[in-house]
C-alpha cells in the first residue's frame, strides 16, 4: 500500500532529499515517518499532496499495528507513577533507565524542544543549586532529587505518550488507583466514624484529621492532594466517552469518577470541596468554550455533574449527620485553623524579608518558622508553609518565584494556543489553514482528536484545581508522588495537542 | 535554534544519574539511622554507635547525624548532674573523653545546622556536666530560643537555673512550660518540685492561672481554656475547672487531654458513669493516652471488675513505657529522611522526669489484684524511683 502510495505521491529517489522508499517501506509508516518526508520535500505540491493523504485517513495512531508498541509506554509510566506511592527507592533508579532508554530509542524524542521545555530544566537547575546556599542542605537534597523525578517524568511524558490512545490508557490506569485509594480511604472512613459515634462524638468535622489515616510517611492532607490529582485522570475517561458516543462505556466511566468524589466529599475539608467544585465547573466550562461538546450535552453534563455532587453531599450527610456544615458553615475547628494559617503566612513573610531573592533554600520551610512561634501561640506548630506559592518564595526567593509562575504560565500558553487549533470531529474536512509554526511550513494542517483536546480540558481542570487547593495547602514538595501527578498532568494538558504539529 | 529533546533529556538523564549515585550514599546513610534507631530501642548502644559512625562516613554533611553520634556515645555519661552528689570525684577521665567528643559532635551538628534545637539543649548539658557553666547557660537559653514551644527545654534549663540557686529565673522558666503543657503538674518533676518549695509551686499555678485568665478575657480559646482548666484542677478549684473544661470539650471534641480531665473531675465529683464516659472519649480521641487506661482501670478494680482492670492496668504500664517520643513528634516534620523513633534529649531520664508517670498507680494496682505476685510491689515507687536530671544541694 506504501509503495503504490509513494508512487501516487510521486515521491523518490528523484525528489531530492527525500528518504528512500525502502527506508519508508521498512518504517512502521507512522505519520511522523510521513511527516519526516514531507518536510524533507522540497516541492510544494508534494507537500500538499502529503497534507491531502494525511488529512484523508484519520489518524488514529493506535489503529495501525505497530503503534501498540507505543501503548506499552503507557502502562509501564502507570507502573512508575504508582510505585512511587510507596516510596519504593527502585522506581526512582528505573525512572532514569526508562528517561534514557526512551530518549535514545524513541523517534519522538527528536522533537524539537519549546519554552516550557526549557522552563522545566532551568527549574530543575535552581533546585539543584539552592543546595549549596541552603539554611539546610541535607533536606534541600531531598527536595532537589524530588524535582528532578518530577522533570524526567515530565520529559518522559513528553516523549512517550503522544496520541489519544495513550492517554486514554494512563489515564484509565491512574483512575484505577485513584479508585483504590478511595476504596482504601472509604473503609478507613466508615470504621473510625464508627468508632468515634461508639464513643459518645456526633461531630465529625472537629475529628477531619483522624477519620481517614494514610501509611505513616503520608498525612491525610497529602493523601487527598493525591486522591484529587486522581479525579482529572478518571473524570477524562468519561468525557472521552461522551464525546465519542459510546453509551456503555460512559455508564462504566462514570463509575470511578464516583467513587473518587464521594472519598473526597468525606475529607471535610473545604479546600478540597471547593476544589472539587472548581474543577468541574472548569472542565465543563473548557468544553462548552472550546465546543467540544454540543450545547444541549454541555448543558446536561453540566446539570449532572453538579446534581451528582449535590446528591453525594446530602446523602452522605444523611448517614453522617452534620457533614454538610463541613462546608457550610465554620466549625471552631476550622476557624482556628484559618486563623494558624494566617498566623504562619505572617511569620513566612517576615523570613523572606531575610532572603528575598534566593530564599532559604528547599524543604527548609518548617525549620526557619520554628523559632519564629510565640509560645503563647495556641495554633500548634508550623509544620509546613500551608500555602504553596509562600513555601516556593520562602525556600527558593524571588527568583525561584518568577522560575515556577513562568512555567505554569506557559503551561497555560501551550495549552491555550493548540486548544484553538481545529479538531477532527467525526470526518475530516480539509479547510484553508492560517498556521504560524512548522505545521504551516510543512503544509499540513494540524488536526487534532476532538476527544484528545477534552481530555486535555480535563488535566487543565485538574491542574487549577490542585493549584487552587495548594493555595492554603503545600503538599507537592512532600512527595515525589504528588509533584510526579502534578508534572503528569501539566505535561498531558498540552503536550499530545502538540503531536502531529511538531516536526523533528 | 530548536533543539531536539532528545539531547536535553539524554543529558538531563545522565547528570541525574550522576545525582542519583551522589545520593546513594545518602539513602545507604538513613538506611543505617534507622538501624541506629532499631538499636537503640532494644538499648544495643554499640551496634547504634556503629551504625551512625557508618552513617556519618556516608554523608558527613549531615548534622544530624553528628547530633545522633553525640547521643550515642553519651549514654554512657552519668544521667545525673554530680555537682551536689555524693560522689566529689567528679567525672572520671573516661567520661571526660565521652563529653568532649560529644561535644564535638555537637559542634559540629550546629555549624551544618544552626536551628537544632535538641544540640543546643544536649551540648548545654555536657557542658554542664564539665563545669562550663557560661557556656552551658547560652546553650540552654538558645534551645528555648530556638523552639520556644517546647516545654521540655524550658523545664531543663529552669532546672539548671535552680540548682544554680538562680531560683526567681528558675520558678519562669517553669512557669513557662507549664503554661504551654499543663500536664507537667502530674509529672514526678513537679511533685518533688512541691515538696522542696511549696510556696514556689503554688507561686506557678496561681501566675499561669491568671496569665490565662487574662488570655481568655481578651478573645476566647478553647485550647486555653482546656490549659487553665487543668491547672484549676490541679489547684482543687473542680467547678470552674468543670465549667472549662466542659466549654472546651464542646467546641473542640478533639481533644483528648480535655475529656481524661474532665473524667477525673467526674470521678473526684463522685460521677464514676459519666467519669468512665470521659476516659473513653479520650482514647477514641488517642488511644496512646496511658493515664486513661490507668483511670479506666482504677474505676474497674472498684467495681470488681478485676479481669478487664488487670488488662487495663497492663495495658496503662505498656503505654507508658512506648510513649511517644517528644522531641520526634517535631523533628519529623523538621528534617527528611526516616522517621525518628526515640528521644534525643540528655539526660536521659529527662522525659520519664518531666511527663507524668502512671506506672506506679499502674503498678500498685496489679499488686492488689494479684497479692502473690512480688515483681508487681516491687516496682510499685516506679514514678518516685526516676532520678531528677539535677540534685538540688541543700534546696527543700
Amino acid at each position: 500500500m506504501y509503495r503504490e502510495t509513494l508512487n501516487a505521491l510521486g515521491i523518490g529517489r528523484e525528489s531530492g532529499k527525500v528518504t528512500n522508499a525502502d527506508d519508508f517501506l521498512g518504517s512502521t509508516g507512522s505519520p511522523h515517518v510521513i511527516q519526516d518526508i514531507a518536510s524533507n520535500s522540497h516541492d510544494d505540491l508534494q507537500s500538499l499532496r502529503m497534507a491531502r493523504f494525511i488529512a484523508k485517513h484519520q489518524f488514529e495512531i493506535a489503529s495501525l499495528p505497530a503503534e501498540h508498541a507505543y501503548i506499552a509506554w503507557a502502562v509501564g509510566m502507570a507502573m512508575l507513577i504508582a510505585s512511587l506511592y510507596i516510596q519504593a527507592r527502585i522506581a526512582e533508579f528505573c525512572l532514569l533507565l526508562v528517561a534514557l532508554g526512551s530518549s535514545i530509542l524513541s523517534r519522538n524524542a527528536n522533537m524539537k524542544m519549546r519554552p516550557v521545555d526549557w522552563s522545566v530544566l532551568s527549574i530543575s537547575a535552581v533546585e539543584v543549586i539552592s543546595i549549596f546556599y541552603s539554611q539546610y542542605s541535607a533536606n534541600s537534597i531531598r527536595s532537589a532529587w524530588l524535582v528532578v523525578c518530577a522533570i524526567l517524568i515530565y520529559y518522559l511524558i513528553r516523549i512517550n505518550i503522544r496520541t489519544a490512545t495513550q492517554v486514554a490508557l494512563l489515564s484509565t490506569l491512574l483512575g484505577i488507583a485513584a479508585v483504590g485509594l478511595s476504596f482504601y480511604g472509604l473503609r478507613l472512613f466508615t470504621v473510625n466514624a464508627r468508632l468515634l459515634g461508639a464513643a459518645g462524638f456526633s461531630q465529625l468535622v472537629p475529628f477531619r484529621s483522624r477519620l481517614i489515616s494514610p501509611p505513616s510517611s503520608w498525612l491525610p492532607g497529602e493523601w487527598f492532594t493525591v486522591l484529587l490529582m486522581g479525579l482529572p485522570f478518571s473524570f477524562a475517561i468519561l468525557v472521552r466517552y461522551l464525546i465519542d458516543k459510546k453509551k456503555r462505556q460512559i455508564v462504566v466511566a462514570t463509575l470511578p469518577t464516583l467513587v473518587v468524589t464521594l472519598t473526597l466529599l468525606l475529607s471535610l475539608s473545604r479546600a478540597v470541596f471547593w476544589s472539587l467544585v472548581l474543577f468541574f465547573s472548569l472542565a465543563c466550562a473548557l468544553l462548552i468554550l472550546y465546543r467540544l461538546v454540543p450545547p444541549r450535552t454541555s448543558a446536561l453534563l453540566v446539570g449532572i455533574v453538579f446534581t451528582a455532587l449535590l446528591v453525594i453531599v446530602s446523602s452522605e450527610s444523611i448517614i453522617y449527620p452534620g457533614l454538610y456544615r463541613a462546608y457550610i458553615r465554620q466549625d471552631i475547628s476550622q476557624t482556628r485553623s484559618t486563623a494558624g494559617r494566617f498566623g504562619i503566612w505572617n511569620r513566612a513573610f517576615a523570613l523572606v524579608g531575610t532572603h528575598p531573592f534566593v530564599g532559604i533554600g528547599s524543604g527548609n520551610t518548617a525549620l526557619a518558622l520554628l523559632s519564629t512561634t510565640d509560645q503563647e501561640d495556641t495554633a500548634g506548630f508550623a509544620s509546613r508553609a500551608f500555602s504553596l506559592p509562600v513555601q516556593v518564595v520562602v525556600e527558593n526567593g524571588m527568583f525561584g518565584c518568577i522560575l515556577y509562575s513562568t512555567f505554569l504560565i506557559l503551561i497555560f500558553t501551550e495549552f491555550t494556543y493548540f486548544m484553538r487549533r481545529p479538531h477532527i470531529q467525526s470526518e475530516p474536512s480539509i479547510r484553508p489553514a492560517k498556521l504560524k509554526n512548522n505545521c504551516m511550513e510543512i503544509g499540513i494542517r494540524s488536526r487534532y482528536l476532538q476527544s484528545q483536546k477534552a481530555m486535555a480540558c480535563c488535566f487543565m481542570a485538574g491542574l487549577v484545581c490542585i493549584l487552587f487547593r495548594e493555595l492554603t495547602y503545600s503538599s507537592l514538595f512532600e512527595h515525589s508522588l504528588t509533584l510526579i501527578l502534578f508534572v503528569t498532568l501539566a505535561a498531558l494538558a498540552w503536550s499530545p495537542l502538540g503531536a502531529e504539529c511538531e516536526s523533528p | 535554534m530548536r533543539v531536539p529533546m532528545k539531547w536535553v533529556v539524554i543529558a538531563f538523564a545522565i547528570v541525574a544519574l550522576g545525582f542519583q549515585f551522589f545520593i546513594a550514599n545518602f539513602n545507604a546513610a538513613d538506611d543505617d539511622l534507622k538501624a541506629f534507631y532499631l538499636d537503640v530501642l532494644s538499648a544495643n548502644f554499640s551496634d547504634a554507635c556503629g551504625n551512625i559512625n557508618s552513617a556519618i562516613r556516608l554523608w558527613p554533611s549531615n548534622g544530624r547525624y553528628y547530633g545522633w553520634r553525640a547521643y550515642c556515645v553519651s549514654q554512657e555519661l552519668p544521667s545525673q548532674c554530680l555537682r551536689h552528689s555524693a560522689r566529689k570525684s567528679g567525672l572520671s577521665d573516661q567520661a571526660r573523653a565521652i563529653a568532649e567528643a560529644a561535644l564535638k559532635d555537637y559542634r559540629r551538628d550546629l555549624e551544618l545546622n544552626g536551628r537544632d534545637a535538641v544540640a543546643y539543649h544536649d551540648r548545654a548539658w555536657i557542658e554542664h556536666l564539665l563545669g562550663d557553666d557560661v557556656a552551658a547557660d547560652k546553650d540552654w537559653r538558645e534551645a528555648t530560643t530556638v523552639d520556644p514551644g517546647n516545654a521540655m527545654f524550658h523545664l531543663s534549663y529552669g532546672m539548671w537555673l535552680e540548682e544554680s540557686r538562680d531560683l526567681q529565673a528558675a520558678k519562669a522558666q517553669y512557669q513557662v512550660a507549664i503554661e504551654i503543657s499543663p500536664a507537667i503538674l502530674d509529672s514526678p518533676f513537679f511533685s518533688q518540685y512541691r515538696n522542696r518549695s511549696p510556696e514556689a509551686a503554688d507561686s506557678i499555678t496561681r501566675q499561669a492561672a491568671l496569665m490565662m485568665e487574662e488570655k481568655l478575657h481578651q478573645g476566647k480559646d478553647p485550647v486555653w481554656e482546656a490549659r487553665l482548666g487543668k491547672l484549676y484542677h490541679s489547684r482543687g478549684d473542680l467547678p470552674r475547672a468543670r465549667q472549662l473544661l466542659e466549654d472546651a470539650s464542646q467546641q473542640l471534641p478533639n481533644l483528648p487531654l480535655v475529656w481524661l480531665n474532665l473524667g477525673e473531675i467526674h470521678e473526684g465529683q463522685g460521677d464514676s458513669a459519666q467519669a468512665m464516659a470521659c476516659y473513653r472519649k479520650a482514647l477514641a480521641v488517642d488511644a496512646s493516652i496511658a493515664e486513661a487506661y490507668l483511670d479506666i482501670g482504677e474505676l474497674e478494680l472498684q467495681r470488681g471488675q478485676k479481669k478487664e482492670a488487670a488488662q487495663d492496668l497492663q495495658m496503662a504500664i505498656q503505654k507508658w513505657q512506648r510513649v511517644n517520643p517528644i522531641t520526634a513528634a517535631h523533628n519529623n516534620r523538621l528534617y527528611a529522611g526516616p522517621r525518628q523513633m526515640i528521644d534525643d534529649l540528655l539526660p536521659t531520664t529527662l522525659v520519664w522526669y518531666t511527663t507524668p508517670c502512671q506506672a506506679s498507680r499502674a503498678w500498685q494496682g496489679l499488686s492488689r489484684l494479684f497479692p502473690g505476685k512480688q515483681q508487681y510491689a516491687n516496682r510499685s515507687q516506679m514514678c518516685e524511683q526516676v532520678p531528677s536530671p539535677h540534685l538540688f544541694g541543700g534546696l527543700k
